[in-house]
Parts: structure tokens; C-alpha cells; sequence
């Protein structure tokens, strides 16, 4: 929302948004996600996005209202809460008395709500691939040689559906799906070494 | 839309033929019309967009014409437009240098085409049939499904211009013909010693369904004449139905009387030009279709019918383990094809299998009868080390041997090497290859790997979960510890209650009361020092156990058993001594363990 707010904003001022490259798409949604509340960071993407003439793919409600917090503070927050509930928990046993079960009981609520909202946000991201190379081909099956339908513009941002060796099975914002050289993409959460 | 082709037979004797067809010029036909009426305008490509003043052009399509005289052969295409006026007058439609000339006529008044028909003239070289359409096959005995070579073949009379209108249609139940070739195979034949032209498609046939059944080819034609000086007897009779059924008769016979015809008009064959459109028929064309036997038919039978080799092969000379390879499956033969279909690879634990494509190359010339369909499926190898391609089924029904034949591919070996860490090694070198634009990027990354994909986190976990379990723990252990004092409590409890029993009873004199409740004092009392259950306890089981130190215990459960049972109870005067007794009975063997 902020992003396609500011692209007005740039629009109505004249401003043309910067070219940029898939990369630089990819380092701003990374920014973006590890800060989602940050407004600049939200804008610098939105001009990544213009200037790579790529719109922001689609989100579910549920994927929406995760992003109020980024992942690893939705993790905290669910293993805070479910810590103050294993707290109680035992304090109740310990202690034996009966309103610490109700209090860890609502402790523990609290976590798994953080801990769906961090589930939601995870398999967003995890999936998120953005296309790095120019030109990349959508292919109908992963082979160097298969059918080419469709390219993909670099800094365009895919969910990938099935990886099969070097090859992965994408879906663009158009509902279109293909596979794609998984040379050609650069996932938005890189891999833990 | 259907392609028009001309087709100009050449004339006898070398003579010279008006060949008005090939020539790529603009045409308007008719060139007299009236103003409800349209003509039509033939632009040949390349010619620009015609134009005309007061005059109505709509464009309604394109045509081609392959014209071939004297054995050359030209073809052109033509952009059709229809032609109106709103009122009476001459007009010039100019296309590129040429110009055209329309009169048109007030509302109601023939066209110039029209009028001269109804003048009666008829056509002066043609009193027999023009033309012969034929129809072979193969044989007349034909499987369900199966798919036989069809030729039609359409022979004309030297010395007519004929315009095919369109191709050989096949008009019968259940027969389902190929697709035409465009162009028809064109040459000169003999015969009874007379030449004539002909046009020859090829293509297949199959019957859909069982039984005796028949069919009609049918050709639409135009064919242009020279109108005769002297009216003669319309040579199209025949044709039409209204004289003998030209294709009833054999191919020569009427090609003989259609030469006998032509020679007997001789100079009126260069009179008036005039055209006629025209249906050729066909002799009925009988075949007897035999339905496929349910015995023996395999599962994997998916309606080919024919004669077929299959093979399978991997395109790539080297496999890595999940890295896709493409199996080719190749059936070639001869049938019908477009029912040949494989399952191809089903995927197990060893494969992965992707849904196949097909392609079909046929052998040039044979009417997509004979070819190989190639069938490719992406499969990847789920292990490593050597795995092997199962032998894969092709069932089909062979016409010849009236059986259903099955033939399987060999199986092929793979040597599959282990895959390589492709996402922890690669995708790390790639993101350190790439130039970092953003300055918050590297932090960014960082921040967005979420902490459970570090180890320490889930060693964190152990903390609360051992909190839980400590607690567990010493609830259980509190528990044990409480058991045996609640029972000891439970004990005093009862015995209180009896008590308090032998004492209302004793100041009532009820003695059955007393000895009652004395006797359940006592076994509360003993059955925690024996370890047993009260009702256990008896004055036998006293006895046993204490020997004569419970002598008295067992002589007062052996009174109480007695006013139980027997209804004896000891006097109530005694009740007093009894109770002193119980009393001592109950402190002394409380107080010992």
C-alpha cells in the first residue's frame, strides 16, 4: 500500500522512478521484509519495483496481517509467549494453585497465534523467489529445450511452487506457471549457511 | 473458407483455350446488375485496394486459384469485396491501371447473367456427362477405428474449364475422412483411347462404428462452356439427375459417350462462353466394418489398429540423481495414429514422471498413415547409483491377424550419480557474487533468516520445557509422599466413626448396634497393622497371625460374627465388660506397628 502510494506521489511530482535492475528489486524487498514497518524502506521498494516496471505480487489477508512484524519478531514473540505459559504451567504445578493454569492457558493462546502469523509470513517469504537475469524463460518443462511461453522481466517477483535440480516450477503475479532456471532467480530469504 | 482452385483441361487437337481464370487481372462478375443486387470484385493480391465513386465496396474475404494450362501451373490470390449501388447508372471501379465498368439497372431488372439464361441458351460443344468422381479403398472390410488410404479421384473431358468448388466430400454415416491435401495430384490419362484430365486427393478413412454401410462422394464444380450456335440438348441432363445417372455406368463407358457427345458439336465449341455449377457424384461406395473383439483386449489398449514397433530410449548420456532426463518412446508403423497414445513412465519411488508430450512425423505421402509418433516425458531419478527404466507396454489391434498384439520396450539401465549440494553450496556463492546496491542489505538478509533456522534456538527450548518437567516432576513426587499419610487419615476417620457407633449403641442397649460397629472398629484397627483389607479380617485370621496375644481380639470378632449371623448377641448387662475390653483391644493394637 505504502509503495503504490508513493508511485503516485512520484507520478503526480513528475519524478521519474530510477532504473533499476533485478538485483537492487531483490536487496529492497529483503530490506523491506526484515523491516516491514519501516517507511523508507517500504518506498525504496516501491521505486525498485517502478523502476523495473514490476508490480508487487499478491497477498492473502492472513499474509497482509502478518506483515505488520517481520518474521523473526513474530518468532520471538510466539517463543515469548509460550515460554510465559510453560512459566505458569509451572508454576501452577509447583505451587498448586489453580488460576495459574487459566493464565498459562491464555499465555499459551497468545503464542500460537504468534506462532501462526509466523508461520503464514515464513511460507510466504520461503517461497518468494526474484527473477535476477534479464529475459529469463518461462519454460513449460525443465528442460533447455522445452516451449517457451512467456519471459519473465527481471525484479519480477515469483512464488516458487516445486524445485526439481537445477530447475524451478514458478507462478508470476499473472497466474501463469513454468519452470524456470533456478540460475536466473535469487530467493528473498537467503539460505542459513 | 473454403479454397477455390480452376482447373483447365487442355484442349483437343492443341486447341488454343482462353485460360481467363489464370490470369491474374481484377474481375467483377456480373458486370450488369440491378440496384437490389451485388456483384462480386476478385482484386489479385499485390493489385491495391479498389476504389470507386457512388459505388458500395465490402470486403468479404480471400480466395486462392491454381490454375493449370498446359501443364503449367500458376497460382494466385484473390481479396474478394462485394459490390452495391444505391441508385441506376455506369459505373468505373479503378483497381491499380485497371478499370472496371459496372451498369447497374433500376431495382427489379435481371442481371446480365441471369437474363441470358433465361433466354435458354445452352451450352453448344457438351451433350454428355462432364465429369467422373471415383472413390478407392484398399478393401471393403474395415475394423472399427481402423485407417485405410482413401483416393478421389475427379476426371474431366478435354476441352471444358472446369473451377473445383470446393473438395471431395465423403456423405455416409460413421466414416471419418482425413484431411485433403490443398492440391490435388493433377494429370493426363487414357481412356478408351481418349485423353482426359484428372485430379487425384489422397488421404485416410476410418468407419466409426459396426455393420454394412455406404457412402456417396460428392464434388462441387463450375464449369465454363462455349454457348453453341444451335441450341442442342442440354449436356448437363445427365448430370443433374434428369438423364441417366452418369456414374452408374463404368468410368469408361462414359468417358466414351462424353467423347462421342463432344465430337458431335463441333465448331459450336468456341461459341458464347457460359457456366454452370455443378455436383459430381459418386458410385455408392459399400464397405463392411467389423467391431474389435472384447476377448483379449489388454488394459493398456487405447484403440490403435494397425501394424507398430516400439522403442524407448534417454536423450541425455549422463543422469545426476533429481535432474531431469527425458525419455523418448517411439511407435512407428502404419495405422491410425491419432489413437496411438503410451502411458509412458509411471513414478515410483526410484522415478519421478511428468506428464508426455507427443509428436508425429508421417512419411510424406501417406496421408498421416504411416510414421513414427514420438512420445517424450521428463522423469528424474530419485536415487543414485543404478536404476533402471522398466520395460514399458504398447498394446494395438492388428487387422491382419484379426488378434490383439502387445509389444514392450527394453529395458534400460542408468547409472545415476548422486546429486550434488546444489541450495546450501551454490545459492550462498551466488548471493556473494552480486553487487550490493543497497547499503542496509547485508543487515537486511541477516534480519530476515528467522531464528529457528539457528541451532541455539532450539537449545533455548530445552529451558522451559525443563521447567515444565521439574514441576512435573515434584508434583509427583509430593504426590507419593501424601499417599500413605491420607490413608492413615482415612483410617483414624472410620475408626472415630465406629466409636462414636459403639458408644450411642451402648447407652441404647441395642447389642446387635454395638457388636456391629465394635467388630468394624476392630478390623480397621488390625487391617493396618496386618497390611489388609478390613473386611479381611477375621477372628481365624487374628488367631493365625497373633496367636494368643490376640486371643481376646478373636474371641470378641468371633462374638460379633455370631451376633451377625446367628443373631446371639451377648447379653446387654454385659455390654459394659465388652466394651472396657474393646476399648483396651483397640489402644493396644493401635500402639503396636
Amino acid at each position: 500500500m505504502t509503495g503504490a502510494l508513493l508511485a503516485v506521489a512520484l507520478a503526480a511530482l513528475g519524478a521519474q522512478p530510477p532504473s533499476t535492475t533485478g538485483q537492487e528489486v531483490l536487496q529492497a524487498a529483503r530490506a523491506h521484509w526484515a523491516a516491514p514497518r519501516d517507511a523508507a524502506a517500504a518506498a525504496k521498494l516501491a521505486r525498485a519495483r517502478d523502476g523495473a516496471g514490476v508490480v508487487a505480487p499478491e497477498a492473502t489477508r492472513l499474509e497482509s496481517a502478518a506483515a505488520l512484524l517481520s518474521q523473526p519478531e513474530w518468532t520471538w514473540a510466539s517463543m515469548g509467549a509460550l515460554w510465559a505459559a510453560a512459566g505458569f504451567l509451572a508454576a501452577a504445578l509447583w505451587s498448586r494453585k489453580k488460576q495459574l493454569y487459566g493464565v498459562a492457558g491464555a499465555a499459551a493462546a497468545l503464542g500460537l497465534v504468534a506462532g501462526a502469523a509466523d508461520a503464514a509470513l515464513a511460507r510466504r517469504l520461503d517461497r518468494e523467489v526474484v527473477v535476477a537475469q534479464a529475459g529469463a524463460p518461462l519454460r513449460v518443462s525443465p528442460f533447455t529445450t522445452a516451449q517457451s511461453d512467456a519471459t519473465l522481466a527481471p525484479g519480477e517477483e515469483v512464488a516458487s511452487l516445486e524445485r526439481l535440480g537445477g530447475w524451478l516450477e514458478v507462478r508470476d503475479g499473472q497466474g501463469r506457471t513454468g519452470w524456470i532456471d533456478s540460475a536466473a532467480v535469487e530467493p528473498l530469504v537467503p539460505p542459513h549457511p | 473458407m473454403t479454397p477455390m482452385m480452376t482447373f483447365l483441361t487442355t484442349a483437343i487437337l492443341g486447341a488454343a483455350m482462353t485460360a481467363s481464370g489464370a490470369v491474374a487481372t481484377p474481375q467483377l462478375e456480373p458486370d450488369r446488375i440491378a440496384v437490389d443486387q451485388a456483384a462480386v470484385l476478385r482484386v489479385p493480391a499485390g493489385s491495391g485496394a479498389p476504389s470507386a465513386d457512388g459505388l458500395e465496396l465490402s470486403r468479404t474475404g480471400q480466395s486462392s486459384e491454381m490454375s493449370v494450362v498446359n501443364g503449367r501451373v500458376s497460382q494466385q490470390s484473390f481479396t474478394l469485396y462485394q459490390v452495391t449501388a444505391q441508385r441506376p447508372g455506369s459505373y468505373s471501379i479503378q483497381v491499380g491501371d485497371t478499370a472496371l465498368t459496372l451498369e447497374v439497372a433500376p431495382a427489379g431488372a435481371q442481371s446480365q447473367s441471369q437474363s441470358r439464361s433465361a433466354t435458354g441458351a445452352r451450352p453448344a460443344a457438351q451433350d454428355g456427362p462432364l465429369g467422373l468422381l471415383h472413390v478407392a479403398l484398399p478393401h471393403r472390410k474395415l475394423y472399427v477405428g481402423e485407417a485405410v488410404p482413401v483416393t478421389f479421384k475427379a476426371a474431366f473431358r478435354p476441352g471444358a474449364e472446369v473451377t473445383l468448388n470446393g473438395q471431395p466430400m465423403l456423405r455416409g454415416q460413421a466414416f471419418v475422412v482425413g484431411q485433403l491435401p490443398e492440391q490435388p495430384q493433377q494429370g493426363d490419362e487414357l481412356i478408351a483411347g481418349e485423353p482426359y484430365h484428372f485430379a487425384r486427393w489422397s488421404t485416410s478413412l476410418s468407419v466409426a462404428s459396426a455393420g454394412k454401410t455406404s457412402a456417396v462422394a460428392t464434388l462441387p464444380v463450375v464449369v465454363r462452356y462455349q454457348q453453341a450456335v444451335e441450341p442442342a440438348q442440354d449436356p448437363f441432363g445427365s448430370l443433374l439427375g434428369t438423364d441417366q445417372d452418369p456414374f452408374t455406368s463404368s468410368p469408361s463407358a462414359m468417358m466414351r459417350s462424353m467423347m462421342q457427345r463432344m465430337r458431335g458439336f463441333g465448331g459450336g465449341f468456341f461459341g458464347a462462353a457460359q457456366e454452370r455449377e455443378l455436383t459430381l457424384r459418386s458410385p455408392a461406395l459399400a464397405v463392411q466394418v467389423v467391431a474389435l473383439p472384447k476377448e483379449g483386449r489388454p488394459a493398456d489398449f487405447s484403440g490403435a489398429v494397425g501394424h507398430f514397433d516400439v522403442s524407448a530410449s534417454i536423450v541425455e548420456s549422463t543422469a545426476t540423481q533429481y535432474e531431469p532426463l527425458r525419455l523418448r518412446v517411439a511407435i512407428s508403423g502404419q495405422g491410425n495414429f491419432d489413437r496411438v497414445t503410451t502411458a509412458g513412465l509411471a513414478g515410483d519411488g526410484d522415478w519421478r514422471s511428468y506428464p508426455s508430450t507427443a509428436t508425429f512425423a508421417a512419411l510424406q505421402g501417406s496421408a498421416g498413415l504411416v510414421g513414427t509418433k514420438t512420445f517424450e516425458q521428463a522423469i528424474a531419478p530419485q536415487k543414485s547409483g543404478v536404476l533402471q527404466v522398466p520395460a514399458l507396454r504398447f498394446s494395438y489391434f492388428d487387422p491382419d491377424r484379426g488378434a490383439y498384439v502387445t509389444k514392450t520396450t527394453e529395458p534400460i539401465s542408468l547409472q545415476i550419480a548422486p546429486a550434488a549440494v546444489q541450495t546450501a553450496a551454490q545459492q550462498p556463492q551466488a548471493a556473494a557474487q552480486q553487487p550490493d546496491s543497497a547499503p542496509t542489505a547485508g543487515v537486511a538478509s541477516r534480519d530476515l533468516v528467522p531464528p529457528y533456522r539457528h541451532g541455539w534456538f532450539w537449545l533455548l527450548q530445552l529451558f522451559p520445557l525443563t521447567l515444565v518437567l521439574l514441576a512435573l516432576w515434584r508434583r509427583g513426587a509430593a504426590g507419593r509422599a501424601t499417599a500413605p499419610r491420607a490413608l492413615r487419615k482415612e483410617r483414624d476417620q472410620q475408626l472415630q466413626l465406629r466409636r462414636a457407633q459403639m458408644k450411642r449403641a451402648l447407652a441404647e442397649g441395642d447389642e446387635g448396634a454395638y457388636f456391629e460397629a465394635a467388630r468394624r472398629a476392630l478390623q480397621a484397627r488390625l487391617s493396618e497393622r496386618f497390611h489388609i483389607a478390613p473386611e479381611q479380617v477375621s477372628a481365624a485370621e487374628v488367631e493365625g497371625r497373633l496367636g494368643s496375644e490376640g486371643r481376646e481380639a478373636a474371641r470378641l470378632l468371633g462374638a460379633a460374627e455370631r451376633a451377625r449371623f446367628a443373631g446371639r448377641a451377648p447379653h446387654a448387662g454385659s455390654l459394659a465388660e465388652w466394651d472396657a475390653i474393646i476399648e483396651c483391644e483397640l489402644e493396644l493394637k493401635g500402639a503396636r506397628p
